[in-house]
């Protein structure tokens, strides 16, 4: 299960750590507008073949558009 | 594995870097400024007078840090021992920080209005938004950018 986290630890996470941010949203909504330095896999393609490129050890923050 | 709580639209109001295509959506907290002075109701006139000879305004609140009204130098009443309470711009209109840009400038530009306080959804004091900020960040928009205002 994913642990949730706030905005200050995720900067945390990204500057030390090098932890990658990964927009789940449609490739349309990410290219109209993404946090700075996110990558995108859509969470209909989110399966383990997609996530191949990302290295095993790098924290990895998920993020949709949110979540209220 | 992290899941951000609030999303990118969090990210987006407290003003922090985004990046894409557009089109944007800017919101308030992304040209949120801090309040220029603050005091509390029992305040006088006189000091009062004293802070908006620096200020354009001064933000009225409890010790919540809950907004309770706003004086211009227009609200100041001549003598100077009277209770801000008793003169202070009730109520000012506010918006919280996911106010979206568009539609609040309209509003803004419809009633004369150059600024306008931002609140949490509790009413605690967050800043101020100018308009001449928002309208610039607006117009910035036109071309694929980081939308960050820093």
């Amino acid at each position: 299960m994913p642990t949730d986290i706030g905005v200050e630890e995720a900067q945390r996470l990204v500057r030390e750590d090098h932890a990658l941010l990964l927009e789940v949203l449609p490739r349309e909504e990410y290219a109209e507008e993404h946090i700075a330095g996110a990558a995108n896999i859509p969470l209909k393609e989110l399966t383990s073949d997609a996530v191949d490129g990302i290295e095993r050890d790098q924290p990895v923050i998920v993020y949709c558009d949110d979540d209220l | 594995m992290f899941d951000l709580v609030g999303g990118k639209s969090e990210w987006r109001e407290l003003g922090l870097p985004m990046q894409g295509t557009g089109p944007f959506r800017f919101v308030a907290g992304q040209v949120l400024a801090p309040a220029p002075a603050t005091c509390g109701p029992d305040a006088s006139s006189g000091d009062v007078r004293g802070i908006l000879r620096s200020s354009p305004f001064c933000v009225v609140v409890n010790e919540q840090g809950i907004v309770l009204g706003r004086v211009r130098p227009k609200d100041l009443p001549t003598e100077d021992d009277a209770r801000v309470a008793d003169f202070m711009q009730l109520g000012p209109a506010t918006v919280q920080r996911r106010e979206e840009l568009d539609g609040l400038v309209e509003r803004m530009r419809n009633k004369g209005v150059s600024t306008i306080l931002v609140t949490t959804p509790k009413g605690e004091l967050l800043g101020y938004v100018d308009r001449a900020d928002a309208e610039r960040l607006i117009a910035g928009a036109a071309a694929p950018r980081d939308a960050s205002k820093s």
